[in-house]
C-alpha cells in the first residue's frame, strides 16, 4: 500500500558526489530537500580511487568550491596526503590531487549533510518516480510504500542504477562495494521515454598492506601546497604512497588471458587512452609501451586496505593475483578485495539541457555517472549545477549555467549535452579550447560570483575573494610599472644564472616573462615588494608571465562568445533543409542546440552544414 | 531550403549570337513550360535532354524567339535544383524581353551571386571552391580561368587540409602528453612543438608567397609605363592595344590621368597603365599635378616598370631620371628602359646610351613604337615576368586578400608558437598560438565564418552565376 509520505520542494535521488552537492545547494538555497540514500553507510562513498584531484579533476574540485560546493572542504578536512601535479609541465595542468582517508571523509559528508538545515538524509531506495496527477509535481515511490512529492527532483544513481559486478566469467547483481543495485527506477524512467544506455567501468584490487614489499617501490611523499577550498586553512600529509612498474611478464599474462576480459570488446575505438583505462586496455591499446605505473595507495588511517592504482581489471579473480604478483614488490601480495567491473544504467545525456534538466521533463535533473561522466569530481560538478538549477526553478529564478570559456564544469556539461558520451566521459585539459584561462588557480575568480549569485557564498568568503582579486591586480599593476635597478650586483645576478643582461630600465614584469626566471628569482630586484599570501603570489605570477598568451586566449573566447550569441530558433526544420547532409540534420534534430557555436561541435554536423544554417538564418532574417 | 525558382541572363550583356536564359529552384521546369511550345510539352521531356522549340508571349500567343532549351534535373546540377537553361538566338532585346516573360511566369530575379550561393548551400562546392567559382566567371584569360579551375577542384582545400591535420597531429601530442601523468615516458616538449611546426610553417608560407603569383593571374600583372611628355608611351600603349585608345597627340602632357588597359598576351592578362608625363617645374597646372601623383602611387604597386627614353628629347636629363628610377624602384620591382623613336634618331647611339644605365633587375630594349620595331622582344620581356606562374600550376593558389590575411594570421601564431617553443614556453602556455592558428585557418576553409563575410563574398559577383 502506498501512503503519501510528505511534500517538500527538491528530492535527490542517491547520496554519492553529486547526490550530496545537488542537496546540500538546493538546501542552502532555501528549498526544502530530501536527500535519499539506498544504504546510510555509504554517503560520499569513494567506491574506487581513495582519492580526489588529478589532472583536470582539480581543476573541477577548485570551481565547485568556487560555486560554494562542499567537496573541496570535505577532501581538506580528510587528505592525507596532497601534490600537486604537472609541475613540469604549464600553468593550466598544474592540478592538486589528495589522499583521501575514505571512511572519515564519508562519516565528515554525512554529517554535513544531517546538519544543513531544510535538507533531510533519508535512507531508502527510489522504485517510482512519476509525475502527479496535475502534471505540476513530481512522486518519487519507496519500496515501503512511501510517496514524497517534490517539484523538482534530481537523479544522482550513480553506478547503482541497475548495477552489476562483473568478474571474468561471474556476474551479479550489485551496486559497488557490495551495496544493493537500484532496481525499478529504471524502468520508471523508460517509462518516462528517457532514453537509457548501459556503461561499465572498472576498479583494482585492494591488498594488505602487511603483503607489499615498499622496498622495492619508490616512495612518494605529499607537498606542501594550497587546500583545494578557498576557506581551508591548510593541508595535511600523513602518509606516502609507492610507485612501482608493470612489465613483459605482467603483460604476457594478460594478453594470455584477454580472452577472458569481460570488459575488453577487442575492438580498439577512438583514438589516444581518451579515458581512465583498465590495465588490459593499457597492454592492449599500447603494446610498444614496455611497463605502465603502478600506485600503492592508503584507504585510510585506520586500515591496512591497500589501493593499486592503474590496475583497474575485470580479469577472472585469479588472473588479477597472479598479474599482480608478477610486479616487483607485489610478489607475495594478499589481495582483500577483488578488482570488478561494474555495469550500470545511464540516460543519454543529449536529452538534458545545459542546466541538466530534461529537455522533455519539467522540474527532472540528473547529475554525475547517470549522465554518463565518470569520476567523483564530475558527479560533484554536476551535482552542484543540477542541485542549484533544481532550486532556482523551485523559486521561480533564472537559470544558472557554467559556458566553456568559463570553467571545465561548463566543458563537461556542455560536452555531455552536446556531443553526448559514448564512453564514461572523464574531464581532461584537452577537453578544453581555452585551458590557459581555466587554471585551477583562478577558479575562484571565474565563479565565486556565480556561486554569490546563486546564494551559495557568505559575505565573509565574498569579501575575502573581493579582497584577493584586488590583492592580485595591485601586484601585477606594480610589477608592470616597477623598472629594474642598473647596478653592478643586478649584472652579476644575471651573469651567474647564465641569461642575457636586460636592457637598462626594463619593467620587474619583462623581466618575470623570461621563461627562466620566477617570481621568487627576482625578488633580490623587488625592494618594494609586499608581503602577499602564497595563492596571490602563485596567480599573480602565471598572470603576468603568460600575460601575451592569456590575452591571445580572452581574443578566442570573444570569437566564441560572437558565434555563441548566434541563436538558432527551436523552430528550425532541420530534416526538411535542404542541403544539410544527412548526418548532420539528424544530429541537429536531436539535439536541438541551443547556439549555432554549439552545433558547429557536434560530432557529425560538417563545415558545410554550418554555412546552411548561416545561411538559413539570413534568409529568416531577410524575410523579417 | 528555396521555395523560389531564380532566373537571369548569364551570358554577357552584349551582342553576340546566343544569350543564355538561366533557371533554377523547384519551379523551374513548370515556369518554362508555360512559356515553351514543342512537340509533347516540356514536361514530358526527359531529364538533361535539349529541347527546340518557340518561346511563345502567353498573353498574345506571339511568337518571341525560337530557342533551345535545357532541362537538368536535382540534384546532379550546378546548383542542386532543378536547372533550365534558354538558349536564345535573338539579340540583346529578344533576351530580355524572354527573361521578362520568365519572371512574369513566376521566377524571381536572380541576385548577384545567387546561383552559386545555391550550389554551396545545396553542398555542391565548399567555401573555397565557391570563391573559386567567381574568379572563374570574372576571369579575363586563360591562365586565370585555368588556375580557378584547378582550385575550385580543390587544390587549396587539399592542401590546407593536410597542412591542417599536421598542426591536429602536434595538438594531439600536446594533449598526449599534458593530460596524462601516467605517459611520462612519452617525451614530448616544447623543443619538440617548434620542430614539428617547422614544414606546416613552411607549408603555409609557400601558399601566402602564391597570395601574389595569385593576384598577377587573377587581376593581371601591372605595368606601368612612364617617361617625359611626348616620349611616345601612348602611342606604345595603342600599339600593345591595337587599337586608339589613349589620348595621342604632340602637346606634352596630354594624358593627365593614368590611362589603364587590360590586354591578353600569351594567355595571360597583363594591365599597362599609362602614366601623366613625368614634367617638373613650375609650369604645372593643378590637375596636371595630380595626375603626376597617380603615377607615382601606381609604380609602388606595379609588377613591372617600364620608363621610356624619347631619343629625340633631352637624352642627358632621362637618362639620370631612367638612372633614379631604377634606384627608387629598381631593389623590388623589375624595370624596362626602352629607347623609342629609334627609327627616327639612331639605333646604335640608343644602344650605348643605355649601356650606361645601371640597376638591379633592368633590362634595355631599343624600340620604335610608331612601326613597331622591337615590340616582340618587349612582349618576351613582360611575358617572363607572368611565366613563372606556370610553376604554380598544379597547386594550391591564394587569390584573395581574405585568403591571404587569414594565412598570414596564422603564420604569425606559429612563428610565435616556434619562439615560443625554443624558449622553453610549456606546452599548455604555447598551445594557445597553435590554435589560434587552427582558428585562422578554419576561418579559411568555412569552418568558421560569419555570415557578413558569407552576403559580402557572394554579392560581389555577378548576376546569372
Amino acid at each position: 500500500m502506498e501512503y503519501s509520505a510528505g511534500k517538500v520542494d527538491v528530492i535527490v535521488v542517491g547520496a554519492g558526489h553529486a547526490g550530496c552537492e545537488a542537496a546540500l545547494a538546493a538546501a542552502r538555497m532555501g528549498c526544502q530537500t530530501i536527500l535519499f540514500t539506498i544504504n546510510m553507510d555509504a554517503v560520499a562513498n569513494l567506491p574506487c580511487n581513495p582519492s580526489i584531484g588529478g589532472t583536470g579533476k582539480g581543476h573541477l574540485v577548485r570551481e565547485v568550491d568556487a560555486l560554494g560546493g562542499e567537496m573541496g572542504k570535505a577532501a581538506d578536512a580528510n587528505m592525507i596526503q596532497i601534490r600537486m601535479l604537472n609541475r613540469g609541465k604549464g600553468p593550466a595542468v598544474f592540478s592538486l590531487r589528495a589522499q583521501i582517508d575514505r571512511r572519515r571523509y564519508q562519516e565528515h559528508m554525512k554529517q554535513v549533510v544531517e546538519q544543513t538545515p531544510n535538507l533531510l538524509l533519508r535512507q531508502g531506495e527510489i522504485i517510482d518516480l512519476r509525475r502527479t496527477e496535475d502534471g505540476e509535481a513530481w512522486e518519487c515511490v519507496t519500496p515501503t510504500g512511501g510517496v514524497y512529492t517534490a517539484k523538482a527532483v534530481v537523479l544522482t544513481t550513480g553506478t547503482y542504477l541497475a548495477g552489476s559486478i562483473i568478474v571474468g566469467e561471474y556476474k551479479q547483481t550489485s551496486g559497488p562495494d557490495g551495496i544493493h543495485a537500484a532496481i525499478g527506477l529504471s524502468d520508471a524512467m523508460r517509462k518516462l521515454g528517457i532514453t537509457l544506455f548501459r556503461f561499465k567501468t572498472g576498479t583494482p584490487c585492494r591488498v594488505s598492506r602487511r603483503s607489499v614489499d615498499f622496498s622495492k617501490m619508490e616512495i612518494q611523499e605529499g607537498e606542501d601546497v594550497e587546500p583545494f577550498s578557498y576557506e581551508s586553512k591548510g593541508v595535511t600529509n600523513s602518509a606516502s604512497c609507492y610507485l612501482t612498474w608493470t612489465n613483459e611478464n605482467t603483460h604476457n599474462i594478460i594478453r594470455e588471458n584477454i580472452g577472458r576480459s569481460p570488459l575488453y570488446s577487442g575492438k580498439i575505438s577512438g583514438i589516444g587512452p581518451r579515458y581512465c583505462p583498465s590495465i588490459e586496455d593499457k597492454v592492449m591499446r599500447f603494446p610498444d609501451r614496455l611497463r605502465h605505473q603502478v600506485f600503492i595507495e592508503p584507504l585510510g588511517m585506520n586500515t591496512e586496505e591497500m589501493y593499486v592504482q592503474g590496475m583497474s581489471s575485470s580479469l577472472p579473480e585469479e588472473v588479477q593475483l597472479q598479474m599482480l604478483r608478477s610486479i616487483e614488490g607485489l610478489e607475495n601480495v594478499e589481495v582483500m578485495r577483488t578488482g570488478y567491473a561494474i555495469e550500470y544504467d545511464c540516460i543519454d545525456s543529449l536529452q538534458l539541457r545545459s542546466t541538466l534538466e530534461f529537455k522533455k521533463h519539467k522540474g527532472l535533473f540528473s547529475a554525475g555517472q547517470i549522465n554518463g561522466s565518470s569520476g567523483y569530481e564530475e558527479a560533484a560538478a554536476q551535482g552542484i549545477v543540477a542541485g542549484i538549477n533544481a532550486a532556482l526553478q523551485v523559486q521561480g529564478r533564472e537559470p544558472m549555467t557554467v559556458d566553456r570559456s568559463e570553467g571545465y564544469i561548463g566543458v563537461l556539461i556542455d560536452d555531455l549535452v552536446t556531443t553526448g558520451a559514448d564512453e564514461p566521459y572523464r574531464i581532461m585539459t584537452s577537453r578544453s579550447e581555452y585551458r590557459l584561462l581555466l587554471r585551477q588557480d583562478n577558479a575562484d575568480a571565474r565563479l565565486t560570483p556565480k556561486g554569490r549569485e546563486a546564494g551559495l557564498i557568505s559575505d565573509e568568503r565574498w569579501n575575502a575573494f573581493l579582497e584577493k582579486q584586488e590583492l592580485i591586480q595591485q601586484e601585477m599593476d606594480r610589477l608592470e610599472a616597477a623598472h629594474l635597478g642598473t647596478g653592478a650586483k643586478f649584472q652579476e645576478f644575471f651573469d651567474e644564472r647564465g641569461t642575457a643582461r636586460p636592457q637598462n630600465g626594463t619593467t620587474l614584469a619583462n623581466l618575470l616573462r623570461r621563461p627562466e626566471l620566477t617570481y621568487k628569482d627576482i625578488e633580490v630586484f623587488d625592494k618594494k615588494r609586499p608581503d602577499l599570501p602564497q595563492n596571490v603570489q602563485n596567480e599573480v605570477e602565471i598572470r603576468v608571465k603568460y600575460s601575451g598568451y592569456i590575452k591571445n586566449q580572452q581574443e578566442q573566447v570573444e570569437a566564441f562568445k560572437k558565434n555563441q550569441q548566434i541563436r538558432l530558433p527551436e523552430d528550425m526544420d532541420y530534416i526538411n533543409m535542404s542541403g544539410l547532409s544527412k548526418e548532420g540534420a539528424t544530429k541537429l534534430d536531436k539535439i536541438r542546440p541551443e547556439t549555432l557555436e554549439q552545433a558547429n561541435r557536434i560530432t557529425g554536423v560538417r563545415p558545410a552544414d554550418i554555412s546552411v544554417l548561416l545561411i538559413e538564418l539570413a534568409r529568416r532574417k531577410g524575410q523579417k | 531550403m528555396h521555395n523560389t525558382t531564380i532566373a537571369a541572363i548569364a551570358t554577357s550583356l552584349g551582342t553576340s549570337g546566343i544569350s543564355i536564359i538561366k533557371l533554377s529552384g523547384c519551379e523551374a521546369f513548370a515556369i518554362c513550360d508555360r512559356l515553351f511550345v514543342c512537340p509533347g510539352g516540356f514536361l514530358s521531356k526527359a531529364p538533361n535532354t535539349i529541347t527546340y522549340g518557340k518561346i511563345v508571349d502567353p498573353a498574345t500567343g506571339e511568337t518571341v524567339d525560337k530557342v533551345l532549351v535545357s532541362k537538368m534535373q536535382a540534384p546532379r546540377t550546378y546548383t542542386g535544383e532543378d536547372v533550365v537553361e534558354i538558349n536564345c538566338h535573338g539579340g540583346m532585346l529578344v533576351t530580355r524581353r524572354v527573361l521578362q516573360l520568365v519572371l512574369n511566369a513566376g521566377a524571381l530575379p536572380a541576385e548577384p551571386g545567387e546561383f552559386t550561393k545555391r550550389a554551396f548551400m545545396n553542398n555542391k562546392m565548399d567555401l573555397l571552391e565557391a570563391e573559386a567559382t567567381m574568379d572563374l566567371i570574372g576571369a579575363k584569360a586563360d591562365k586565370a580561368a585555368k588556375v580557378a579551375i584547378q582550385q575550385m577542384e580543390g587544390a587549396l582545400s587539399k592542401e590546407l587540409g593536410q597542412l591542417a591535420d599536421s598542426l591536429a597531429n602536434v595538438c594531439a601530442k600536446i594533449d598526449l602528453s599534458t593530460d596524462f601523468d601516467e605517459l611520462d615516458s612519452f617525451d614530448y616538449g616544447p623543443q619538440n612543438v617548434a620542430r614539428e611546426l617547422g614544414p606546416v610553417r613552411e607549408g603555409l608560407k609557400r601558399l601566402a608567397g602564391t597570395f601574389d603569383s595569385g593576384r598577377k593571374i587573377r587581376d593581371g600583372l601591372l605595368v606601368v609605363i612612364c617617361g617625359r611628355p611626348n616620349a611616345g608611351k601612348s602611342s606604345l600603349l595603342n600599339r600593345m592595344l591595337g587599337e586608339e585608345r589613349a589620348i595621342v597627340t604632340d602637346i606634352p602632357g596630354t594624358t593627365r590621368d593614368t590611362v589603364e588597359e587590360a590586354i591578353s598576351l600569351g594567355g595571360y592578362m597583363v594591365r599597362f597603365v599609362d602614366t601623366a608625363g613625368l614634367r617638373q617645374g613650375d609650369s604645372l597646372d593643378p590637375v596636371e599635378k595630380i595626375g603626376i601623383d597617380r603615377a607615382y602611387a601606381k609604380m609602388e604597386s606595379a609588377d613591372m616598370i617600364i620608363y621610356m627614353i624619347d631619343m629625340c628629347g633631352d637624352l642627358d636629363k632621362q637618362v639620370q631620371e631612367a638612372q633614379e628610377m631604377c634606384q627608387k624602384y629598381g631593389e623590388n620591382t623589375p624595370m624596362v628602359i626602352v629607347a623609342n623613336k629609334v627609327d627616327m634618331c639612331g639605333e646604335e647611339e640608343a644602344i650605348k646610351l643605355l649601356n650606361n644605365i645601371q640597376g638591379a633587375q633592368l633590362t634595355s630594349i631599343t624600340l620604335s613604337a610608331l612601326n613597331g620595331l622591337g615590340l616582340d622582344k618587349l612582349q618576351d620581356v613582360i611575358l617572363k615576368q607572368c611565366a613563372t606562374e606556370d610553376d604554380l600550376m598544379g597547386q594550391g593558389i591564394l587569390v584573395n586578400e581574405r585568403q591571404k590575411q587569414l594565412v598570414q594570421r596564422a603564420i604569425a601564431h606559429l612563428d610565435r608558437a616556434v619562439i615560443a617553443g625554443n624558449a622553453g614556453i610549456p606546452l599548455d602556455v604555447l598551445y594557445t598560438e597553435i590554435s589560434s592558428g587552427v582558428q585562422a585557418l578554419n576561418e579559411l576553409t568555412g569552418r568558421y565564418i560569419d555570415m557578413e563575410a558569407i552576403d559580402k563574398m557572394f554579392s560581389s559577383y555577378c548576376v546569372g552565376k
